[in-house]
């Protein structure tokens, strides 16, 4: 089961949950799962997000996968110059 | 995820003389406002007069009437934004959050925004012309002060603006387009542990990135529909998207070409001019040139923006840091953009702490909309956190750089956020300053000195780079990235590394959107890592693919052929890295040189070419630290920098000089911050300052010479460990200058600019205080 | 659109006539402020009229009784005038600091004084020298003393069809020497927040027996500030007597808050300097052989 540090901003569709596990070992299953847990939860609000995936911050996780073991959290999007 | 990352090189970390060098010194490099094409006509911007007003008409009658005028266009002649959003780099833009900045749309809501254009056939008629578009104003009250914006009964900038981040959502709208809060840990059992809390508030003003060459660019379209772009840009294809978005022209119709840039720090992330052109040169037929004035620049492109920040910072007796909050609001003009996302989530990433709260709230209000500026969000509340930090360290009577050793954050930390760290370099960073000579020089009497640290996150995205092999053996590199500071040299140095030639064999380019595969822009510390890594990997692909062609030529299999030394080797002679052609001839070893195998492409498959790209996912932060030697003047309140150091870990130097450019630019524009930069607006909503003579950048005599020293701290996840350089270098020079200032002149002043007059005032308040 | 007419004169004669038959004429020195105000929009003359080709507005001569500059003369050939350096070097310090390397091939003491900004950094310069103000106009020629020349932000004396010609610096006593201090925020390129000129005379014992003491950027235009050189003739240039100096000053300002500093802060500063730029002259006789 990876382990699932939600934003914040999710938080706030979460009863202020902010860690989870889930058995997803693909982002677009860990997506269904998420919204399936907390309905309040939309797929916009989740596209919203980065994924670091055990310490690596992925823009665009649409094809990620990760291990029973990883550690992912979901972060606001942060623009540079 | 660990990769091999590779520490000995032959070519990477020399420091070869830049490829764009000759032409900028002698003035041959073309810059944005230096292409002239035949039958070129010039564009001029009507710009509101009015901080804040709706638009009831424009007249162009009296305008078209001058001979000579050819087209004339206003926000009726692009698609109404609605809700459209526009993939960015690196977050979604609201398409109504930058359209109305090109060309205003029903409402003006800063002084010098565009409501309207024209064309003629000089520069001169087309400024005749844009003074005779009559514009009617109802003039709105403008609202300049972010705290006045902030209250609920403020005047509206916008009628459908709802802060985000509120629960429930609100039903009206207000001035504060976002809020955010994060939280780990107890902030109450945090400060309840400590045994002194600081608790200070700094404000910092809003501020340009002062880069030397205006916006300009010059457009052509033809019957076919074609739109051809050159301008100023940190990226062509980012002009290409934008533009596309608000004048509804598919982006298929675009050929983006970027010229040279004259600096831009992450003020030419977006397009002002070139839709304007665009659809000016659709209108009359003709190529369209559009050059802003300095005037313009201040006024209507993005700031960085203005915030103040209250930090409040708990620690034990010997020096353990128990919780950490901030509250943050930052003035981002007038219409959303999200830098307070970075300063809530970074601001105090250097520091291991187990409860954190970090609130913050973005305000608009009358003035031009904020656009990043190198590290965008973190300087503004990195000096408060910093200097509270070094209030703290004096309090405690511990050295700051070892209270923060003590307290610094190392691989396997987690983040506020939860995201652990992979290797970095802080603690290298301060071990490194603490051992520099400039740390413990003496300082006189009415001397100061300060020390600060920052964080900064780095991007990854998205880069393509095509790599092809002339007839000779000479190789060129073309990417989609402009070169601000010296990414060419970055290219054909990660090349020769991977090809085993000499870097002055190889050309880097940077070419046209049609010419190359996608690129985000030259931004976010990105190129050297995500535009490098796609060359490095099309290098590799083209070294697989000469070794393919060398073992048919000596019909072995690739397996028994080497490339080495920049030439194939059969592999009886593996072994010898970086092995010459006589050695290996005298060993009896078959050799190939780049220069034999280009020769013979075209018996052995064709041109020697190869492609890549990638979406990088190995960004790794970096951290800076600057130390400030300050003395100043107390009967004028004058601040001389006496000496500055930077110390900072760029994971792997491709280049040194380059890396040691950013560093010392940043100081440099970190210490206009901090001293004498600011936006200065008058009761009317305008920009009093809105030139290089008020807004004061330094000039050369103004600085000492900014000493650099780098650390490389491999970053794991990047095949040559590079890390992002560009835009951490801005955040700690202003809390390092304000600590060695305070010290200095024995104030507490914590409302930047630290120009004269303030400085006086609290050097005056600070005597009678004491008196 | 509106043009602009541009006329080159070789002879003040010329010049003159040129000047009196146009209506919206400006006289083109080196340019470093009419351009730049054209270039803003602030003022749009009909006619330029370059005196540059004129010989006298371009000579620069050390006569018996005073150093002549010629209205055009630029900011670098006074820099590389040994006498003028010598005799006045406050003076050519506060000429210098106008602008940049390349605009000081292009900017004079005429110009700055005729442009007529209150922050002119020679001007305060020129009244503490005692300069004056050679013009030539259709009721022949004239001369004004430095102080009266300017009446107000932007405006000089000169009437229609006049004309600067020269400014004549007398040569200063024995045991003479001058100073010029500005704050600005940067270390150059930049316009004073306040400027102070001080030129001094001292006996052999040290004693001063003459000073004056002009000060820019603190009121509409720049002032000779007498009762500031008052607190220093007959005084030793003491401690006590260059703070009675500052405070003269002071007193004597009318300053405004702006962008480039607050007035109460340019009425403190320019006492500052005129306290520093006495010191500085001082030091400077106590130098001479």
């Amino acid at each position: 089961m990876a382990r699932v540090i939600l934003s914040a901003d999710m938080q706030r569709y979460t009863d202020g949950i902010r860690e989870i596990t889930v058995s997803a070992g693909k982002y677009r299953d860990l997506v269904t799962e998420l919204l399936q847990r907390f309905p309040g939860m939309n797929e916009a609000i989740v596209a919203k997000h980065a994924l670091a995936i055990d310490g690596i911050i992925i823009q665009t996780p649409l094809l990620e996968t990760f291990g029973e073991d990883s550690e992912l959290v979901f972060v606001a999007r942060i623009a540079g110059g | 995820m660990n990769m091999n990352v590779k520490t000995e090189f032959k070519y990477v970390g020399t420091r070869p003389i830049r490829p764009d060098g000759p032409d900028k010194v002698t003035g041959r490099a073309r810059y944005g406002a230096d292409l002239n094409v035949q039958g070129m006509i010039y564009g001029h911007i009507v710009r509101s007069p009015h901080a804040h007003a709706k638009i009831k008409s424009i007249d162009f009658s009296a305008a078209c009437k001058l001979p000579g005028v050819l087209a004339t266009m206003s926000a009726d002649d692009l698609p109404e934004p609605g809700d459209r959003k526009i993939p960015g780099g690196e977050v979604e833009m609201a398409l109504k959050t930058f359209s109305p900045v090109v060309m205003a749309r029903k409402k003006v809501l800063y002084h010098g925004q565009a409501v309207a254009a024209v064309a003629a056939t000089s520069p001169e008629l087309a400024a005749e012309a844009a003074r005779l578009v009559k514009v009617e104003y109802e003039v709105l009250p403008h609202i300049m002060d972010m705290h006045a914006a902030a209250r609920a009964d403020a005047p509206l900038l916008h009628d459908d603006v709802y802060t985000q981040g509120v629960d429930p959502a609100p039903t009206t709208p207000s001035n504060i387009p976002t809020q955010i809060e994060i939280s780990t840990g107890d902030i109450s059992k945090g400060f309840a542990e400590a045994d002194l809390v600081v608790e200070r508030t700094y404000f910092v003003p809003m501020c340009h990135q002062g880069y030397i060459e205006p916006h300009a660019c010059v457009v052509q379209t033809d019957e076919n529909g074609k739109v051809d772009i050159w301008c100023s840009t940190q990226g062509a294809f980012m002009v290409r998207t934008l533009t596309a978005a608000v004048t509804g022209i598919d982006i298929g119709r675009f050929k983006v070409t970027a010229s040279e840039i004259g600096g831009g720090f992450g003020g030419k992330t977006t397009v002002y001019l070139e839709p304007v052109a665009v659809v000016l040169s659709l209108k009359s037929g003709r190529p369209v040139k559009m050059v802003m004035s300095r005037d313009d620049v201040f006024r209507a492109t993005g700031p960085a923006a203005a915030a103040e920040t209250r930090v409040k910072i708990g620690v034990t007796r010997d020096g353990r840091i128990t919780a950490i909050e901030t509250d943050i609001l930052m003035d981002c003009g007038a219409y959303t953009s999200h830098p307070i996302m970075a300063g809530v989530l970074f601001n105090s990433a250097c520091y291991r702490c187990e409860n954190v709260r970090s609130f913050g709230r973005e305000v608009l209000t009358n003035k031009p909309r904020v656009y990043a500026y190198r590290a965008p969000g973190i300087p503004q509340p990195v000096v408060a956190v910093e200097c509270v930090v070094n209030e703290i360290a004096e309090r405690l009577n511990m050295d700051p750089i070892d209270f923060r050793l003590l307290n610094a954050v190392d691989e396997g930390d987690v983040m506020a956020i939860g995201i652990p760290f992979q290797a970095i370099g802080l603690k290298q960073v301060l071990q490194e300053a603490k051992a520099h000579p400039h740390y413990t020089a003496e300082l006189k009497a009415g001397q100061g000195r300060g020390v600060a640290v920052a964080f900064w996150i780095n991007a990854g995205m998205q880069s393509s780079a095509t790599i092809n092999v002339s007839e000779d053996g000479s190789v060129n590199i073309l990417t989609g990235n402009p070169d601000i500071g010296g990414s060419r040299a970055s290219m054909a140095l990660m090349a020769a590394e991977v090809l085993g030639i000499p870097v002055e064999t190889i050309r880097p380019s940077v070419v046209d959107t049609d010419s190359v595969g996608f690129c985000d822009v030259t931004g976010g510390s990105r190129t050297t890592l995500a535009t490098g890594g796609a060359v490095i990997k099309a290098a590799e692909t083209l070294v697989k693919e000469l070794r393919k062609r060398a073992a048919a030529i000596w019909s072995l299999d690739i397996e028994e052929v080497d490339w080495t030394g920049g030439m194939a080797v059969a592999k009886s002679g593996t072994g010898l890295e970086n092995m010459n052609r006589e050695d290996a001839a005298t060993r009896g070893d078959k050799t190939l040189t780049l220069a034999d195998l280009a020769a013979r492409a075209g018996a052995t498959g064709g041109p020697l070419c190869a492609v890549a790209s990638h979406n990088a996912h190995n960004a790794a932060p970096s951290f800076a630290l600057n130390i400030c030697d300050a003395q100043v003047d107390r009967e004028t309140g004058k601040v001389d920098i006496l000496r500055y150091t930077c110390v900072q870990d760029a994971g792997k130097a491709i280049h040194p000089a380059y890396v040691e450019g950013q560093m010392q630019g940043g100081a440099v524009q970190g210490i206009g911050w901090a001293l004498n930069e600011e936006y200065i607006f008058n009761e009317q909503g305008r920009l009093d300052n809105p030139g290089f003579l008020d807004y004061r950048i330094p000039v050369a005599s103004d600085l000492p010479m900014i000493d650099t020293v780098i650390v490389e701290v491999p970053n794991p996840l990047h095949p040559y460990g590079v890390r992002g350089v560009g835009e951490v270098p801005i955040a700690p020079p202003m809390p390092a200058v304000v600590t060695a200032v305070n010290r200095a002149a024995g104030t507490r002043l914590c409302h930047l600019p630290l120009s004269p007059p303030k400085l006086l005032a609290a050097i005056e308040a600070a005597e009678a205080g004491t008196a | 659109m509106q043009s602009v007419r541009y006329e080159a004169p070789t002879s003040l004669d010329q010049a003159a006539r040129t000047l009196l038959g146009s209506e919206n004429a400006k006289i083109l020195a080196g340019g470093t402020d009419l351009l730049v105000q054209m270039r803003l929009g602030l003022k749009q003359p009909g006619l330029l009229v370059d005196i540059k080709n004129i010989p006298e507005i371009m000579q620069l001569t050390l006569g018996d009784d005073a150093l002549r500059v010629g209205a055009a003369v630029t900011g670098a050939l006074v820099g590389e005038h040994a006498e003028a350096r010598r005799l006045f070097p406050g003076f050519v310090e506060a000429l210098g600091l106008i602008g940049s390397s390349q605009i000081q091939g292009r900017c004079s003491a005429g110009g700055n004084l005729c442009n007529a900004s209150p922050a002119a950094d020679s001007v305060p310069a020129l009244i503490a020298n005692r300069a004056l103000c050679n013009i030539i106009g259709p009721a022949g020629a004239r001369s004004v003393a430095v102080e009266s020349f300017n009446t107000g932000p932007g405006k000089n004396c000169l009437a229609a069809g006049e004309l600067l010609v020269s400014i004549d610096l007398p040569l200063p006593a024995h045991r003479s020497s001058d100073a010029y201090l500005r704050f600005i925020p940067r270390t150059e390129m930049d316009i004073a927040v306040a400027g102070a000129a001080v030129a001094l005379s001292l006996d052999e014992a040290g004693i001063c027996t003459a000073a004056r003491v002009a000060i820019g950027a603190v009121a509409p235009t720049a002032l000779l500030v007498t009762a500031a050189a008052d607190a220093l003739i007959g005084s030793a240039l003491d401690e006590a007597s260059l703070h009675a100096a500052a405070a003269a000053a002071s007193a004597a300002c009318s300053p405004i808050t702006d962008k480039r500093g607050t007035a109460d802060y340019r009425r403190k500063v320019v006492g500052v300097l005129v306290r520093r730029a006495a010191a500085i002259a001082k030091s400077r006789i106590e130098a001479q052989a």
